[in-house]
Parts: structure tokens; C-alpha cells; sequence
């Protein structure tokens, strides 16, 4: 069964049954799967010939996923841009989509987008959709720009297919407790394919999604209030997002009974993030997993075990089935276990490549003897003696300083490996493009910021680290900044020194 | 003149308990090592026209703060 299919199957079963709810409003089934056969006509009509993916503008709006399946209901792919984005880089995207229906749940200061008012009116007035104009198969399903290193945004296709693959294993990651309602947190902008672990996992199979918008998450307090409200039982978010809430002491099983699955996408699971989380939820499920917007979202997972948190790194798992990793050199080699190099994605739920971006794709896709989509993903990775996955950084995160080769990664690592450390992010400081100096931000618990502290830390990092990779300057902060998506801000905090 | 030292040095050292503590070991904190040591004597010549060999002075002659400002003092 494919996507939409299955949303059809849901919405007949479960008609009244809560599918999207946020602080803005609720949606069931029936009202998803009506609404959008109803706005897909009015696409449909208005489109005509063209078949140019239309932009769904917006934020946590439960008409979001209406005009999702609107557009993939009318025979289009959709691209989701969210309000967090500067005007710029929504401009950027409308221009190389090319003059798109532009679908807007919240204000946006253009001419010709369609405003929540007016699509829901159009939805009363339409028939609904046949289903020969659907999307199907390796039919592009939604387009996510992602932040090109040139500056301009690309636009990551992902297929049906993809898609499809990707829900068929996410549905069943996780443990099911008896008695459970599946109530899935969302966290990440939809614009951000993190966001498709939680939409796509809980639609499809059913469940309900609690989304959180940005105003909410600037309150911690109020925040997690509103996740205990709601009864969230399924967590997805990075785990930057996870140590925030938990700088909350009440975010624990006690208070929280509901939350048994943690699932973390987008950024590296530390050690010292998944042992303050099993702390507080002794008997909850904590997966990792790891995988780039070009292969829908994720394709390892790993459950994370008492052993592990003794490693002074987690793996990121097995691939899914249907998928294969293979780590290659520089020159294209492929790598035997215990070495690394950088990771390979070849499987079903690789992307086609990026809309309308030849030569970038060239770059980085291509396709395997035996006709399978393949992808480079620039991660540097290896297998370990236990066939597991790990991760050992990013190729353009590797510098070079004073000749030596230095994976900024791994000096976090380290630093998060020292008791009082709890967050750090390792950035070089550059002087007319030149690296000067290794700087390291830390977020650090029970710590003045003396003198003696910094050389507390110094000195712990020598045990355990060449001279050369040790930061000269160490700047103690509240928090390390956070972009859009959650993850760690690391242009910002290169940009401050 | 003593300002500019401290920033050059804070730069070099990455560690503002050069300005805290000017009588601070340099050598025994770890604060500087050779390749910083050079990269002081560059940027005295830079900013003061101060030429300082390495040769000139022992490093125990510039191990604080304090000896660094003197030193670059009596040789202007």
C-alpha cells in the first residue's frame, strides 16, 4: 500500500481519531482525508498542464498536512517551506521552483499565495479527487530544501517510493507497550525531513501527532506542559532538542508516564545525552539512528543498550532493509571493517537527486551496477568489531591546522568525555581564511569559568588527546545556539570569534 | 603599550588570565609553547618595531606577562 492509500484505509477505519494537533487546532482522519480530496481538485483545476511542485507555506497549522496530500492527491509534489526560514531563502526557493501555487497557512507578503481563509473555503466548494491523479510510485512525493555549502538552497526530491520504503521500516522501530496510544512528538519545522520520521511514521500507521510550535518551545515550562497534556508517548527530535528539555529536573518518567520511545535523527546521540535519559526514563526505548534528507530521512537504527553508554561513543546501528552502506576512501575504494572513510548510501530510499540541479546531483548521486540509486553523504563512518555503524565525523568537518589532519568531532567527543562537561561544539578560529586557533564553546554543570577550570579542562584533554588537537581558547557558555532545525549552530558561533 | 602586549598575548595564549595574572608562569601553565613563543616575538616586531632574536633572550626571560612588557620596554 502506498501513502496515500494507507491515509484512505486510516481515515475509513479511524475516521474520528485525532491526526494532527497543535496549539493552532486539531484535525481527525475523515477531516484530513476530506479536506484534501476536496483541495486537490481546486489544484488540479487551477494547475491545469503544469505539473511544478506547489509550496505549502506555514508552521505547525493542522492544515499543514492537508495541503500536503492536497498536492499529492492532485497528481504534484509539494514543498514545504517554514516560517522560521528567512524571507530570503523562501524567495530563493519560489524563484527556482519557478513562479509555484503558493499554498499559505500563516501570512506571508506575497502576491498570489492562497491564505488558510480561502483554502478552507475552496475545500467546501469542491468535489473530491479521482484517484487516477494521484501520485504513485517514482513520482516525486515532496521536495525539502536543504542548505547547499555554495549558499544557495537544494531541493532533495524524494519519490513515492522512497517514502514508502522509508514508513515501512519506521512504523516498526520502537517497542510497543500494552495498553499504549501512540502519540508522536513534533518537534522539527516540515521543512526539515526530520519532521517526516514523525509525520509520516504516525500518520501512516495511524497514530496521533502532537505538534509543538516555536513560540511554544521558547518555554521550556510551558512546553513540556503542553507534551504532558497531550500524553506524548513517542519522542522524535535531535538530541540537542532532548538536552534542552532536559535542563528541566521535572522531565522524567514520574512526570511524564506517557513518553516510552525516544528517537533521536539529525545530529550525533552523545554518550552523556542518552545516560541522563535513561536515567530519567530507567524503562523507556532510546534509538538512535542516522541518515540524510537525500535518503529520506534515516537509514540505520540502533537500540541503545546499558553496555553502549559504557562506550565512549554510540553507533548509529544497522542499515534498514533494502539498504546497503559501504565506506570508501578518497579514491573511491571501498574499505574493509575497522576503517574509515566515507559512508555510501546505496538503497531504495536513495532520492533521484536534486530538482532541477544537474550538476550538483552528478556530484554526489549516482547509480550501481545492479540499477541501484546510490548516494555520497560527506559523513566519514566505519564499521566496528560489533558489524555496527559509526560515525566518526564529517569530511568538511576535518580541518587542517599546523599540517596536521584534526576531526573537530572527535575533540568533542572528548570534551563531552569529562564529567562536567555537558555540551561542547569545537570550531576553528580563522584569520583571512587561515586557521589560527582551535576554540572550543562549552555548556559545562557546577563550573565558576576560572582560570583553573580552563585548565582543568586543558589538562584532561591532553590525557587523551595529542597536543595539537587540544583548543587554546575555551569559552564557557549558557547554551550552545541552536539553528532552525535544532541542530548545532556552528557558523554562528565561528562567526563570534 | 602594556595593553597592547596583554591583547597580543591573550590572542597567542587564548586565555584572558594573562590580563587577570601578569606574573603568571607561561611555561608552567602550559599557556605558551614554541609556536606561540614565535608568534610573540613576530608581533612585537610587528606592532612595536621591537626586533627580539630568539636567540637574544632565554625563554625564562619572557615567562610572565610582566617580563614580556618589560623586556619589549627597555628595547624601545
Amino acid at each position: 500500500m502506498n501513502i496515500i492509500e494507507r491515509i484512505e484505509n486510516i481515515a475509513a477505519q479511524t475516521p474520528n481519531k485525532t491526526a494532527f494537533s497543535s496549539r493552532f487546532g486539531k484535525l481527525t482522519y475523515k477531516e484530513l482525508w476530506d479536506a484534501s480530496g476536496k483541495l486537490a481538485t481546486w489544484i488540479d483545476k487551477t494547475q491545469g498542464e503544469s505539473k511544478k511542485p506547489v509550496i505549502v507555506y506555514g508552521h505547525k497549522n493542522p492544515w499543514m498536512p492537508v495541503c500536503f496530500f492536497a498536492s499529492v492527491r492532485s497528481g504534484r509534489a509539494y514543498c514545504p517551506v517554514d516560517i522560521s526560514m528567512p524571507e530570503e531563502r523562501v524567495f530563493q526557493i519560489i524563484d527556482k521552483i519557478g513562479d509555484p501555487l503558493v499554498l499559505s497557512t500563516e501570512p506571508l507578503e506575497l502576491k498570489g499565495a492562497h491564505s488558510l481563509e480561502e483554502l478552507k473555503e475552496i475545500a467546501e466548494a469542491e468535489e473530491t479527487i479521482s484517484r487516477d491523479k494521484w501520485i504513485s510510485g517514482d513520482d516525486i512525493f515532496y521536495i525539502i530544501f536543504t542548505s547547499g555549502s555554495t549558499g544557495l538552497p537544494k531541493g532533495v526530491k524524494i519519490t513515492m517510493d522512497n517514502l514508502v520504503s522509508f514508513t515501512d521500516w519506521s512504523r516498526r522501530l520502537g517497542a510497543e507497550f500494552d495498553g499504549e496510544e501512540r502519540i508522536f512528538l513534533n518537534q522539527a519545522p516540515l521543512s526539515f525531513d526530520l519532521s517526516v520520521m514523525d509525520i509520516y511514521t504516525g500518520l501512516t500507521s495511524g497514530s496521533t501527532i502532537c505538534s509543538i510550535d516555536k513560540d511554544l518551545q521558547q518555554d521550556n515550562t510551558d512546553m513540556l506542559n503542553y507534551i504532558k497534556e497531550n500524553n506524548v508517548s513517542y519522542w522524535v527530535s535531535t538530541p540537542s532538542f532532548a538536552d534542552l528539555a532536559m535542563t528541566a529536573p521535572e522531565f522524567n518518567t514520574r512526570e511524564f508516564p506517557c513518553l516510552r520511545n525516544f528517537f533521536f535523527c539529525g545530529e550525533r546521540l552523545s554518550v552523556s545525552t542518552a545516560k541522563e535519559l535513561k536515567k530519567r526514563f530507567p524503562d523507556s526505548i532510546v534509538i538512535n539512528t542516522y541518515g540524510p534528507t537525500e535518503s529520506t530521512v534515516a537509514v540505520t537504527d540502533v537500540t541503545i543498550t546499558d553496555e553502549m553508554l559504557e562506550l565512549g561513543e554510540l553507533p548509529i546501528g544497522k542499515t534498514k532493509p533494502g539498504t546497503q552502506i559501504v565506506i570508501i576512501d578518497e579514491d573511491g575504494k571501498s574499505l574493509s571493517k575497522g576503517e574509515a572513510g566515507e559512508m555510501v548510501i546505496i538503497g531504495d530510499t536513495v532520492s533521484p537527486g536534486y530538482f532541477e540541479d544537474e550538476e550538483r546531483t552528478r556530484k554526489v548521486f549516482g547509480i550501481t551496477e545492479r540499477g541501484q540509486r546510490s548516494y555520497r553523504t560527506g559523513d566519514k563512518g566505519f564499521y566496528g568489531e560489533d558489524d555496527m555503524l559509526y560515525i566518526s565525523g564529517r569530511i568538511d568537518l576535518q580541518i587542517k591546522f599546523h599540517g596536521y589532519r584534526i576531526e573537530l568531532g572527535d575533540i568533542e567527543q572528548n570534551l563531552l568525555a569529562i564529567e562536567a562537561v555537558k555540551g561542547a561544539c569545537v570550531v576553528p578560529k580563522k584569520k583571512e581564511g587561515k586557521i589560527q586557533q582551535i576554540v572550543a564553546f562549552l555548556v559545562c554543570e557546577g563550573i565558576e569559568g576560572s582560570f583553573a577550570d580552563r585548565k582543568m579542562i586543558r589538562n584532561s584533554l591532553k590525557e587523551r588527546l595529542p597536543e595539537y588537537m587540544v583548543p587554546k581558547k575555551i569559552i564557557f557558555v549558557d547554551s550552545i545556539p541552536m539553528t532552525n532545525n535544532g541542530k548545532i549552530d556552528r557558523k554562528k558561533m565561528e562567526a563570534s570569534l | 603599550m602594556e595593553e597592547k602586549i596583554l591583547d597580543i598575548l591573550e590572542e597567542i595564549c587564548g586565555d584572558e588570565v594573562v590580563k587577570e595574572d601578569r606574573d603568571i608562569n607561561l611555561l608552567d601553565e602550559d599557556l605558551m609553547d614554541s609556536l606561540d613563543y614565535t608568534e610573540l616575538l613576530i608581533a612585537i616586531e610587528d606592532n612595536f618595531d621591537v626586533v627580539i632574536a630568539p636567540s637574544e633572550v632565554t625563554r625564562e626571560e619572557m615567562d610572565t606577562p610582566n617580563k614580556i612588557i618589560n623586556v619589549v620596554k627597555s628595547r624601545m
